[in-house]
């Protein structure tokens, strides 16, 4: 991992679309200011990480023999008209 | 199209059916096209399955037919992804966490949403900017609005 040192009020550039700026400094927390092209995804690490887990998680459960969710069951849902 | 070996067996898809995610479902980054299966006819209940990747099947449903009050706030970038640039016009669906043998236990993931424009077919998972959860249990009763935290 590279590792930079970075005072308050400055920045860095990576690659030639994304500049990461030094905000604010109180305590053990930093403020990020990032400006990235619009296509850029930008993620917490902790909030990314549990989606991806549940993604998994999602995309491994339900084999063919499991029953229906209760919820999800023949004449649970009133059909609502398809937008 | 023939889509070999899914868990649904041999399928053949429409190239007019697919659904195009440009940044793929997070954690599956290599996946950009899928299509929408019904389960069967009597339930809501759809699969999201990946055309490049057999095995990849995520269980879905339209947030409509399960929470009629859902509500999400999402970034003009992310639509803009999807060709979108107002939020009134996509469909939104919810993935489902059906746990192998305990449906009882089904989650629903209310922070990470799939939105779809039906008219470009171009579809991503976004985060919502609302507390929604990660795993919503579906209670047996129809909710009458959505409030959680975390």
């Amino acid at each position: 991992m590279l590792v930079l040192t970075r005072k308050l009020g400055e920045g860095i550039t990576i690659g030639s679309g994304i500049r990461v700026m030094i905000l604010g400094i109180r305590g053990n927390q930093v403020r990020l200011g990032i400006d990235a092209p619009p296509q850029t995804e930008i993620y917490r690490d902790e909030i990314y990480a549990k989606i991806v887990d549940e993604n998994r998680r999602a995309a491994e459960g339900m084999s063919g023999q499991t029953p229906l969710p209760p919820r999800l069951a023949p004449g649970r849902l009133k059909r609502r008209s398809k937008s | 199209m023939k889509l070999p070996d899914t868990r649904f067996g041999s399928l053949e898809v429409r190239d007019e059916d697919i659904l195009f995610f440009p940044i793929g479902i997070l954690g599956f980054p290599e996946v950009h096209r899928y299509v929408m299966l019904d389960h069967s006819a009597d339930t809501p209940l759809k699969w999201l399955q990946a055309v490049e990747k057999p095995e990849l099947a995520f269980p879905i449903v339209q947030a409509a037919e399960l929470l009629p009050d859902y509500r999400i706030t999402v970034s003009s970038d992310d639509l803009a992804t999807i060709g979108l640039e107002t939020s009134a016009d996509f469909v939104t669906c919810v993935i489902l966490t059906i746990p192998n043998g305990a449906p009882e236990r089904t989650t629903a993931n209310l922070k990470a949403p799939i939105l779809i424009n039906p008219k470009t077919r171009f579809a991503r998972q976004v985060l919502t900017a609302e507390q929604h959860p990660v795993q919503y249990r579906l209670s047996e009763e129809e909710p009458a609005s959505v409030e959680c935290a975390g």
